[in-house]
C-alpha cells in the first residue's frame, strides 16, 4: 500500500479571500470581483482524560487509582495470543494544532531532479498513472504560516502520558482490559516539555505538503 | 361585516368528505356580490372549524383489501388572530392584450391562525383513531393570485400568471397546550412565476393545468423564497390554543431564496404499486434548475449578532458534457397508506439496476434492502423515487450581522445526490405512555449507482472506469473554484444509506433512561440506526472527475451502526466574544448516544488494490456527545477580519458515557489489514474535548 496517501478528510469549509459588497445578489461586475487565491484555516484542539491547566495539565482524577482499575486506558490484544491486553494505563493526553493551512492544487508538470517514474509503475511494468507521471492530478496542499518569527514554536502543542504499561490476562470472563491483577510496570512513555510539569512539547513546522493519490 | 359568514371558500380548501360545519343562512349569502367580478367575503368572529376531516382511500377503514384506510385530522380550526377571521375570494374575467379570455382569482386572508389538533389514519389491519402524529398550528397571512386562461390551461401558450406570498408561524407539539413546542418561526414562503434573472424578475408567465396525468405547474422561470428560524419553546403560554409565540428560543435561520428556471410541479393521483396498480394516493413530481440569484442560507437565528452563510452560484456538475442532461434537480414523492406487510417492491443500495429484485440487486452488486410495514401494523407511506441534486455551489458568501454587508468567498460547496430514494414509514405513536408523537422506519440512500463495485472489480479496466458517470454521481466536495484552480477535493462518487427502525421523533421529552440528556428535538431508538457512507477520498478538477482525471487517495467505508441512539438538538445560548465582548450568542446545541452493535466499521483501502484495505472492525461499545454547539462568527466579529466556524463537543467513550442511565460499555474493535487479523483495540473510557475552527487563512 503506498502510504503517500494520507488524507485529511477534516469537513472544513474553504473560504478564500474576501471582499465585502451589499446584501443584494451579485451582478456580473460584482463577480468579477471577486479573487483570492488563499486558503482555509484549521486549528484543533482535542484532550483526552485531561483537566487542561496551561503548562499544569492535570490527568482527570477517576485516571489516578493505583493498585485499582480506572477506564483511562487503552489496550490491545495481538492475533495468536488471545486472552492477553498489553493495557496502557493512566492513558490522557492533549493535542493543539494551530492554524493548519489547506488548499486544493494541481500538481506542478513540471519535474524536478527527483522525478523517478519508476515508482509510479505496477510490478508488471505498467504505469498506475498516464505516463507514470501524476503531473496535473488534483492534490491537497497542506502548509504551516510562513510568518512566524524567531522562537514560536507553537504550530503543535502536544502532552501525552502512559503511566504504566503491563500484560493483564483475561480471568473468570472478564477481558483483560478491565482487569488490575499486574500493578507492575513494563513500561511507560511520556511527551512533555522540560518548562513545567506536564507542560506541553511544542512544535514547528515550515514547508508544505502535496497530498495526492491514484 | 355584521355575521358570521361562511362562504363555500372553506369548501373549496377542504378535502374533505366529513365537514361540521354551520350551514350557510341568508345572511352569509348576502355577502357574495357582483361586481365587474365576483367577491367573497368571509368574515367570522369565531371562526370556523371541523371535528373531524375524513380522507377515505381505497374503500377506506371498512375495506379489507390490505389497502383501505381513512386519513383522519381531528379538531381542525380556522379562526382570526386577535380579531375576527376575515379573507376574501375575488372571481374576475377579462383578456389580456391579445383579447384573450382571462380568468384571474384572488384569494387574501387577513393574519389568522389554522389549527389541526390530531392527524392519524384508521385502517381495518390497525386503528390509530387514538393516536396523534401531533398537533399543529399555522399563524399566516397571505395572498394567492392567478390569471390564467380558463381556470387550468395546459396549452403550450404559457399564460399563467402566479404569484402566492405567505408569511407567519408553523408550530408543532406533541401533547395538548403547554406541551413543547418546536417552530418554523418569521416564516417566508413566496413563489411567483417571473421573467428570470435577466429580467428583474418581473412578473411572467407559466402554465398551470389539469391532464391526464393530474395538476400541472410549470414555468421556465420563478421566483422562490422559503426562509425561516428554527425555534423551541420548552414552556409555552397554555392560554387559548397554546401554539405560543412569545420569547420562543431561536437556534437556526434556514433559506432557500432566489430563482428557480425551468421549473415543473406536478400532482398525481396513484400511490404505491404492490405489483399491481397503484393505490390511491398522492403523487408528487417536482424538477427545477437553480437560476444564477439563488442562493442556499444557514446560520444563526440571532438578529443581533447572528452570522449567516449563502451558498450561491449554483452550477450544474459536468455542465457541457453530452450526457449531463437533465434538470439540476429532480424528485418524485409518493404518499400512501400501508398496511399488514403490503409494501414498495424494496430498493437497491448501489446496484447499478433500476428498481429490480433482491436477487438482480445482488447481482449487480447492489445490497437489497425492505422496509415493510409489519404484519397486523399499519403506518403511512412516504416514498422518495428518482432523487437527484446534480449542481454545487460555486460561491460563499458570509453575511455580517453588524454592517449589513456580504463577504464573497471563492470556495465551492458540492453536495450532490447521484440517486437519491427512500421508503420511510411513519406511524402516529407516542413513547413513555403517549400515543401522540411520530416513529419512524427509514431506508433512505444516496447513492453512485454502479460506482463501487466497479471499484472493487478484479478486472484493473472496470476498476479504472468506474466513475464514468461521475457527472450524475454523488459527490461531497470542497473547491477553489477562482478560475485558475477549479480544483476540488472531498468524498467521490459516494454512498450513503441511513437506516433506522423504531425510531422516535420527539419534543420536549426527558429520556428516562438518560435522564441526564438534554430535553429538545430528540431522535430516539432502542432497534436500530445505521449511518453508512462510502466512497473515493480524492480530488480533481471540477470540469472534470472522470476515469483517470482525478487523485484516488482510499477507497473508504465509515458505518455507525447502532442498536440504540439517541440525538438532540437544543437552543443553546453561547458566550461568544464579539468585538472584544463577550455576549451571548443563540445557537443551536447537540447531545448523542450511540450503542455500537458490534458491526460498526471503518475501512481505508488502496484504489488500484481495494483488497489492500486497512480495516477497523466489529465495533462494539458506548459513544456519546455532551455539550455540543455549533458558532459562527463574520468578517466583522473578527479584529484580523476573518470569519470563523467553530463546532465544540466532548466525546464521551466507553464506561465514560453516563447520561443518568450508568456507564456505558467498552469499545472494543477488530484490527485487520486485508485478509490479516491483527488483533483487538480497546478504550474502557475516555473523555475527550475537542474544538475545532475553521478559518480563512491570512
Amino acid at each position: 500500500m503506498k502510504l503517500t496517501h494520507v488524507f485529511l478528510s477534516l469537513s472544513a469549509i474553504w473560504p478564500l479571500s474576501a471582499n465585502t459588497s451589499p446584501l443584494q445578489p451579485l451582478t456580473e461586475a460584482e463577480m468579477g470581483d471577486i479573487s483570492g487565491q488563499n486558503a482555509i484555516e484549521i486549528s484543533l484542539t482535542l484532550h483526552n482524560n485531561i483537566q487542561v491547566k496551561d503548562n499544569l495539565h492535570e490527568g482527570l482524577a477517576h485516571c489516578y487509582s493505583v493498585g485499582s482499575y480506572n477506564p483511562c486506558r487503552l489496550a490491545l490484544e495481538f492475533a495468536g495470543h488471545e486472552g492477553y491486553w498489553l493495557v496502557m494505563k493512566e492513558f490522557y493526553g492533549y493535542l493543539q494544532l494551530d492554524g493548519i493551512q489547506l488548499e486544493a492544487r494541481t500538481l506542478p508538470t513540471a519535474n524536478t531532479a527527483y522525478h523517478d517514474e519508476d515508482r509510479f509503475r505496477r510490478i508488471d511494468g505498467q504505469c498506475m498513472v498516464e505516463n507514470c507521471d501524476p503531473g496535473g492530478l488534483a492534490s491537497i496542499e497542506m502548509s504551516y504560516p510562513a510568518n512566524k518569527g524567531p522562537g514560536q514554536y507553537l504550530d503543535m502543542q502536544t502532552f501525552m502520558n502512559i503511566g504504566r504499561m503491563s500484560v493483564e490476562q483475561d480471568e473468570s470472563g472478564v477481558p483483560g482490559y478491565l482487569l488490575e491483577n499486574q500493578s507492575g510496570v513494563a513500561n511507560a512513555f511520556r511527551i512533555s516539555d522540560s518548562s513545567g510539569p506536564n507542560a506541553n512539547h511544542q512544535v514547528r513546522f515550515d514547508g508544505r505538503t502535496l497530498i495526492y493519490g491514484f | 361585516m355584521a355575521s358570521d359568514r361562511y362562504v363555500v371558500l372553506f369548501l373549496l380548501l377542504a378535502p374533505a368528505s366529513t365537514l361540521a360545519m354551520t350551514e350557510l343562512d341568508d345572511g352569509a349569502l348576502a355577502a357574495v356580490s357582483g361586481r365587474d367580478g365576483i367577491v367573497l367575503d368571509v368574515e367570522s368572529a369565531n371562526g370556523i372549524s371541523a371535528q373531524e376531516i375524513r380522507w377515505e382511500t381505497d374503500g377506506g377503514a371498512a375495506a379489507t383489501n390490505n389497502m383501505g384506510a381513512d386519513t383522519l385530522f381531528r379538531d381542525v380550526i380556522w379562526m382570526g388572530d386577535n380579531g375576527p377571521l376575515q379573507a376574501s375570494l375575488i372571481l374576475d374575467l377579462g383578456t389580456d392584450q391579445n383579447g384573450l379570455p382571462m380568468v384571474g382569482i384572488i384569494y387574501e386572508w387577513q393574519p389568522g391562525f389554522y389549527g389541526i389538533g390530531a392527524m392519524t389514519l384508521n385502517t381495518s389491519t390497525y386503528d390509530h383513531s387514538d393516536h396523534s402524529l401531533g398537533q399543529f398550528g399555522l399563524w399566516s397571512e397571505g395572498r394567492f393570485s392567478l390569471v390564467n386562461h380558463g381556470l387550468f390551461s395546459t396549452s403550450d401558450e404559457a399564460h399563467a400568471q402566479l404569484d402566492f406570498n405567505l408569511h407567519g408561524d408553523l408550530i408543532i407539539r406533541q401533547g395538548d397546550p403547554g406541551t413543547p413546542e418546536l417552530s418554523l418561526g418569521n416564516l417566508i414562503f413566496e413563489n411567483r412565476f417571473t421573467t428570470g434573472v435577466q429580467g428583474g424578475h418581473a412578473p411572467g408567465t407559466g402554465i398551470i393545468g389539469i391532464d391526464q396525468n393530474g395538476l400541472l405547474i410549470k414555468a421556465d422561470h420563478t421566483w422562490t423564497h422559503l426562509e425561516f428560524d428554527l425555534m423551541y419553546k420548552e414552556n409555552p403560554d397554555v392560554g387559548g390554543r397554546g401554539f405560543d409565540r412569545e420569547d420562543r428560543s431561536p437556534t437556526l435561520r434556514l433559506g432557500w431564496i432566489g430563482g428557480l428556471d425551468n421549473a415543473t410541479f406536478q400532482l398525481m393521483s396513484g400511490g404505491v404499486s404492490d405489483g399491481e396498480d397503484p393505490s390511491q394516493g398522492l403523487t408528487f413530481r417536482a424538477g427545477w434548475d437553480f437560476a444564477s440569484d439563488f442562493n442556499v442560507q444557514l446560520g444563526h437565528a440571532d438578529d443581533t449578532h447572528g452570522t449567516l452563510l449563502r451558498l450561491g452560484d449554483w452550477r450544474r456538475l459536468g455542465a457541457g458534457h453530452p450526457q449531463a442532461t437533465g434538470t439540476m434537480f429532480g424528485l418524485d414523492v409518493f404518499l400512501d397508506v400501508l398496511q399488514n406487510n403490503h409494501g414498495p417492491a424494496g430498493l437497491c443500495f448501489g446496484g447499478s439496476g433500476a428498481m429490480p429484485t433482491p436477487s438482480q440487486c445482488t447481482a449487480s452488486g447492489g445490497q437489497f434492502h425492505n422496509t415493510r410495514v409489519p404484519e397486523g401494523d399499519a403506518g403511512f407511506a412516504l416514498l422518495l423515487r428518482d432523487g437527484h441534486l446534480h449542481a454545487y455551489s460555486n460561491r460563499l458568501s458570509v453575511v455580517n450581522p453588524g454592517t449589513e454587508t456580504e463577504s464573497h468567498y471563492d470556495f465551492g460547496l458540492g453536495l450532490t445526490f447521484g440517486q437519491l430514494d427512500g421508503d420511510i414509514i411513519l406511524y402516529p405513536r407516542g413513547l413513555h405512555g403517549s400515543t401522540e408523537g411520530l416513529k419512524l422506519d427509514t431506508t433512505l440512500m444516496i447513492t453512485s449507482p454502479g460506482f463501487w463495485d466497479a471499484a472493487h472489480s478484479d478486472i484493473a479496466a472496470e476498476r479504472e472506469q468506474a466513475s464514468q458517470n461521475w457527472y450524475n454521481n454523488s459527490h461531497l466536495l470542497l473547491a477553489n473554484t477562482s478560475e485558475g484552480s477549479r480544483v476540488a477535493v472531498g468524498l467521490l462518487n459516494y454512498d450513503m444509506l441511513w437506516q433506522t427502525r423504531d425510531l422516535h421523533l420527539r419534543i420536549g421529552d426527558n429520556d428516562p433512561v438518560f435522564n441526564d440528556m438534554r430535553s429538545g428535538v430528540m431522535l430516539t431508538s432502542d432497534t436500530h440506526a445505521q449511518y453508512f457512507i462510502r466512497g473515493m477520498l480524492g480530488g480533481g478538477h471540477l470540469e472534470d472527475l472522470g476515469p483517470g482525471r482525478t487523485s484516488n487517495v482510499a477507497l473508504m467505508q465509515f458505518n455507525l451502526d447502532t442498536n440504540r441512539y439517541r440525538f438532540v438538538l437544543y437552543p443553546e445560548s453561547v458566550v461568544t466574544e464579539i468585538s472584544g465582548n463577550n455576549v451571548d450568542l443563540a445557537s443551536i446545541g447537540f447531545e448523542g448516544f450511540f450503542e455500537l452493535s458490534g458491526d460498526a466499521f471503518l475501512t481505508l483501502a488502496e484504489a488500484s488494490m481495494p483488497q489492500a484495505a486497512f480495516r477497523l472492525y466489529d465495533v462494539e461499545g458506548s459513544l456519546g456527545w455532551r455539550d455540543g454547539h455549533v458558532v459562527l462568527k463574520s468578517a466583522d466579529q473578527h479584529d484580523d477580519g476573518r470569519p470563523s466556524l467553530t463546532v465544540k463537543n466532548q466525546l464521551l467513550l466507553g464506561q465514560d458515557v453516563n447520561f443518568g442511565g450508568g456507564p456505558g460499555n467498552p469499545l472494543v474493535g477488530n484490527l485487520g489489514f486485508g485478509d490479516n487479523h491483527y488483533g483487538r483495540i480497546a478504550m474502557p473510557g475516555g473523555t475527550w474535548h475537542s474544538e475545532i475552527m475553521v478559518r480563512v487563512a491570512q
